[in-house]
C-alpha cells in the first residue's frame, strides 16, 4: 500500500508547560498508532517567539511532526489536536506522494533534521552547560 | 525613450542560485524575509526580480510561515 509523507507542526500554549507538550505528544503518537502510521520523526522546537499574539500568547511551544501516512491519519491527527486544549494551532502539509514504506529510507530520513531542530537542540545544550 | 532606471535586466536569484531554490521553505523565514517589506507584505516580482515560477513558490510558503506564526500577516493601514 502506497502511503504519503506528511510533516504537521502544533503550537502549543506556553502556559501549559511540560505537561502540555507531554499530552499532545502521547495524543500524536496516538493518531499515527490508531491509523497504522510510520512515524519518521518527532521533533522539539522548544518556545518560540511568534510573530503575532495568538490567544493573548506572544510565544508559543512548537512541536514538528513527520510521518508516512493517508488521509486517515491526517484527519484522526487533526481531530485529536482539536479537542487537546492545550493546542493553538497546528497546521499539515503533504510533502511527498505514492511512497512505498517497505523501501522507504528511515535512518537516513530520521538522523535528517530542520535547521530550527538543530537551533534549538543547541540552545538547549548550552543552557545545560551554564547550569551544571 | 526607457523609463526603466538603467537597461540591466534583473535575473531570478533562485534561478541562478540552486542553493537557495533548495532553501526555500515555510521552516525557514530568515530566507523569506528578505522577500518581505517591513510591513509584512510580499515584495512584488517587479521589484525582486524573481521569476514568475518561484514567485508563486514563494508566496505559497510565506503564506505557510504566517499560518504557524512564523511570519507576521500583513499590518493594517497603507
Amino acid at each position: 500500500m502506497f502511503m504519503r509523507k506528511y510533516e504537521t507542526i502544533v503550537l502549543i500554549s506556553p502556559d501549559s508547560g511540560d505537561e502540555g507538550v507531554q499530552k499532545v505528544t502521547t495524543r500524536l503518537r496516538e493518531g499515527m498508532a490508531t491509523t497504522s502510521a510510520k512515524e519518521i520523526r518527532l521533533e522539539d522546537w522548544g518556545v518560540k517567539r511568534l510573530a503575532y499574539e495568538l490567544n493573548g500568547n506572544r510565544r508559543s511551544h512548537y512541536l514538528y511532526l513527520l510521518y508516512l501516512g493517508t488521509n486517515k491519519t491526517v484527519a484522526e491527527v487533526e481531530r485529536l489536536m482539536k479537542i487537546t486544549e492545550a493546542v493553538m494551532k497546528y497546521q499539515t502539509v503533504v510533502l511527498e506522494d505514492r511512497i512505498d514504506p517497505a523501501q522507504f529510507d528511515f535512518d537516513t530520513e530520521r538522523r535528517n533534521l530542520t535547521e530550527i531542530a538543530k537551533r534549538a537542540k543547541a540552545k538547549a545544550e548550552a543552557r545545560r552547560e551554564v547550569q551544571a | 525613450m526607457s523609463r526603466k532606471s538603467n537597461g540591466k535586466k534583473k535575473t531570478c536569484p533562485f534561478l541562478s542560485d540552486p542553493q537557495l531554490a533548495a532553501e526555500l521553505d515555510y521552516k525557514n523565514p530568515e530566507m523569506l524575509k528578505r522577500y518581505v517589506t517591513d510591513r509584512g507584505r510580499i515584495v512584488p516580482r517587479r521589484i525582486s526580480g524573481v521569476c514568475a515560477f518561484y514567485q508563486r513558490k514563494l508566496a505559497q510558503e510565506i503564506k505557510r510561515a504566517r499560518a504557524i506564526g512564523l511570519l507576521p500577516y500583513a499590518a493594517k493601514g497603507v
